[in-house]
């Protein structure tokens, strides 16, 4: 901390920027494509949020999250989920060991004690499960028999969620997606890229990221950038153009476009305008500033929003999306005049 | 090295002087539209509806002359409310940081800085600033070293301006419509008027202190003459002193001597001296010798002519003619009995009632139709022409429809009484006897029923020597003759 405090504003910036692009030039070297998904990972890690992340299978979302963590140097866990997965193979239990004769119950920490952790296909577990792990999420922290145990940070969720196959699953429940700071959509890779993809996993060469931080200074280097995020200034017309936005996603609201109205239940929460800004300060660290802009904010606006917004039955049955209602709110967006 | 916040407040003061100006601006060019209008109407008026032939009331010009300088005082007064208006919203410090972040490309990095260290909310805002504040300042001051505020915000007229363009035009498309429901085609008076005014304004452009006193009457008398408030008698003194001021006019040869001394001079040296004489003046002797140096002489700059005489005095007599006529309607017309309630009385049927032959001005109030009568339904014997389009040929001189006579008597066959008292008659009826044809040949036989009179009669005027004194009505001469009456 000490040494934290020496370094100039300047410099503290420049470190953060020069982090974050050795590690997705890091991810990248083991991904291809997908630079938005890897950049919305990593904005998610230093803002504290945690990431949803929706693709068919085979899209390289679990090696995607393996390499963010071997890049950072952060330890890494990864939970499949099933339907006959309980709390406790996430959480942990306490189980019942003899020591110098005597018997005594210790803590046995679950895959959900690490840095990284990956749920995959977090859609397929009882609601039960899937709240085991939203807990751990958003209290940072489990308990397991009374006993409170916290997580280090940082610590960042990564779920996936098949958006085929549904049958068998059980959704996420909107209270629950929306403890996700971010909602990435894995696309299918573009002809180039597969034939990248196929030269990189087919061939003898192994191509592995390397880490930027050892893995016992990882954790305490990266909670100075996500301080240094926090630090990000934020002007307020800009708070209120934030604030506009959330308004123009909510149904009958006061600055509600038409299609909100008719398509939506229920707007974001303010969950949602915490994660504008925190993905917005994060952007302006990227581009060298250190108070946040319109167009740091209008970024976030899909990522950050599209699974908050809860759709009615007409826009289910026009197949009318959340993001097409986002893309007509920042369409339609007006930014503050003076 | 400069002060970021120094900066954002010159940027404020300059935008809030822009904006005053600016919002002043924008209903500066319907204010002066509507002052200008007002003080420029009666021009407006010669060069539009009234060169078109219509007229607007003199108190109605006035009233419109009055809302366009209130509405004028108005827009300006708003235009002020709106610039001060315009000034205290300019005044928010971090607006007008936004406005030079806009300007810069700060990327609402001077936004932030100024909701940061607005100097009006220092203290609150200062726990807001984070570790990172200095290097925002630095970054600021990078983006202001260069920035001018006087350049970044110029002043800008053209669009305050063409934002007040449509208002401009509704007031002026607002002077149109209150112009055409306003204006009316002129009255004879106020015809008459307009005539003796443009005569008079001819008359104002010469030198000689005579003439411009003449003018200075002639549009007395005109603007008397459109005032509907004046009483007839005053407008007719008031012609009456024009009609004066001519008389004392020196005649044609006089007036013309000093144009006829420049005249004898040019004429010496031309060797042409024989000018066209004036056959109008008093006397051909005079007129001739007078005549002769001012065909040949240049007639003096803005002098009256002879011609413009001859039509003023044609216009003030019409004038006089138009306002006595006014009169005789005004007390010739059936008066409402019972303040209009009631059954008005009907001419005739009050027997105590005299007539007018037993008036003095009888034959004055006689309504008797004149060429330039204004009375409409009044049927001229003038050939089937009517008044307006008679030029007076014949017009002039005959004496129209007899007027009904109020007293009479009728002299019946067969019936005796007193005998009839036509002493005063105006005129006299005659019933001729019928013609009775008999035999073949067609001769005529008088007729022996005839009535007879017991007083002697003819058909002229009774009383001749009547005749030599001054008639008590005024006829209309035909303007070709006038002159010669004097």
């Amino acid at each position: 901390m000490g040494a934290a405090a020496q370094i100039t504003p300047a410099e503290r910036v420049n470190e953060f920027r020069r982090v974050f692009a050795r590690a997705e030039a890091e991810v990248g070297k083991v991904i291809v494509g997908h630079l938005d998904v890897i950049r919305k990972l990593l904005t998610a890690l230093f803002a504290g949020g945690h990431v949803l992340i929706e693709g068919v299978p085979g899209l390289g979302k679990t090696l995607m999250c393996k390499t963010a963590s071997d890049a950072l140097g952060l330890s890494f866990k990864r939970i499949q989920f099933t339907p006959d997965l309980m709390p406790s193979d996430i959480v942990g239990t306490q189980v019942l060991t003899e020591t110098d004769g005597r018997r005594e119950f210790h803590f046995k920490p679950g895959p959900i004690f690490a840095h990284i952790v990956l749920g995959d296909e977090i859609n397929r577990a009882t609601p039960k499960t899937q709240s085991a792990v939203l807990e751990a999420m958003e209290e940072r922290q489990v308990t397991v028999f009374g006993n409170t145990y916290p997580l280090e940070p940082p610590f960042l969720v990564l779920a996936t969620q098949n958006p085929i196959e549904l049958e068998g699953t059980y959704p996420l429940p909107e209270a629950q997606m929306d403890r996700f700071l971010f909602k990435v959509v894995m696309g299918s890779p573009k002809p180039e890229e597969l034939r990248e993809i196929l030269n990189r996993t087919t061939g003898a060469q192994a191509h592995v990221a390397q880490p930027i931080f050892s893995p016992a200074n990882a954790p305490a280097a990266i909670e100075q950038l996500k301080a240094l995020v926090r630090e990000v200034m934020v002007a307020e017309p800009v708070e209120r153009f934030a604030i506009g936005i959330i308004g123009a996603c909510t149904p009958n609201g006061p600055g509600a476009i038409p299609e909100v109205s008719q398509y939506l239940r229920f707007g974001p929460s303010p969950r949602g305008a915490q994660a504008l800004i925190l993905c917005a300060k994060v952007n302006a660290l990227l581009d060298g500033r250190v108070s946040v802009s319109y167009d740091d904010v209008a970024d976030a606006i899909l990522p950050a929003l599209r699974h908050r917004l809860l759709r009615n039955f007409q826009a289910e049955a026009e197949n009318v999306t959340t993001d097409s209602i986002l893309e007509q709110v920042t369409k339609r967006l007006k930014r503050p005049r003076a | 090295m400069i002060n970021p916040v120094e900066q954002i407040s010159l940027a404020r003061r300059r935008l809030r002087l822009l904006a005053a100006v600016h919002a002043g601006l924008t209903l500066s060019l319907p204010a002066l539209t509507a002052l200008a209008l007002g003080a420029a109407l009666e021009p407006i008026a010669g060069l539009t509806w009234q060169r078109m032939g219509y007229v607007m009331a003199a108190q109605t010009l006035a009233d419109v002359r009055l809302a366009l300088f209130a509405l004028g005082a108005a827009t300006s007064g708003a235009s002020g409310w709106m610039a001060w208006a315009a000034y205290r919203e300019a005044s928010d410090f971090v607006a007008a940081a936004q406005r030079v972040d806009e300007a810069v490309g700060g990327r609402q990095e001077i936004v932030t800085l100024a909701t940061l260290a607005e100097p009006e909310k220092s203290e609150s805002q200062r726990a807001r600033r984070t570790p990172l504040f200095p290097l925002l300042w630095r970054r600021a001051i990078g983006y202001l070293e260069r920035f001018d505020p006087n350049r970044a915000f110029a002043l800008d007229l053209r669009r305050p301006l063409v934002r007040s363009l449509p208002l401009a035009v509704a007031i002026l498309a607002l002077l149109v419509a209150a112009a055409m429901a306003l204006v009316r085609p002129p009255s004879p008076a106020e015809l008459q008027a307009s005539k003796l005014r443009a005569i008079a304004e001819q008359i104002a452009k010469s030198e000689n202190p005579s003439d411009r006193t003449l003018a200075a009457k002639v549009l007395a008398a005109a603007t008397a003459l459109e005032n509907p408030a004046l009483p007839p008698q005053e407008k007719l003194a008031r012609l009456d002193q024009v009609m004066r001021e001519l008389q004392k006019q020196p005649p044609k040869g006089s007036s013309t001597e000093q144009s006829a001394q420049s005249g004898n001079t040019k004429g010496s040296a031309n060797g042409q001296g024989n000018g066209q004489g004036n056959s109008q003046g008093n006397g051909q002797g005079q007129g001739q010798g007078a005549g002769q140096g001012a065909g040949a002489g240049e007639k003096p700059n803005g002098a009256k002519s002879d011609q413009q005489i001859a039509e003023l005095r044609n216009d003030v007599s019409k004038a006089q003619e138009q306002i006595e006529a006014g009169v005789h309607d005004e007390s010739n017309a059936p008066k409402p009995a019972n303040g209009g309630k009631g059954n008005a009385l009907k001419p005739g049927s009050d027997k105590d009632r005299k007539g007018p032959a037993n008036q003095p001005d009888a034959l004055a109030q006689a309504k008797i139709p004149k060429p330039d009568s204004s009375a409409k339904g009044e049927r001229m014997p003038s050939g089937g022409k009517s008044g307006k389009q008679d030029k007076g040929g014949s017009g002039d001189t005959h004496l129209g429809q007899f007027p009904a006579a109020e007293k009479f008597q009728r002299f019946s066959l067969g019936k005796t009484g007193a005998p009839i008292e036509i002493r005063d008659a105006r005129y006299v009826l005659f019933r001729l006897p019928t013609e009775v044809a008999t035999g073949d040949g067609g001769k005529l036989v008088a007729d022996t029923n005839r009535p007879v009179a017991s007083a002697p009669y003819a058909n002229v005027p009774l009383k001749a020597e009547r005749l030599d004194l001054a008639p008590q009505e005024r006829q209309l001469v035909p303007p070709r003759y006038r002159d010669l009456i004097h």
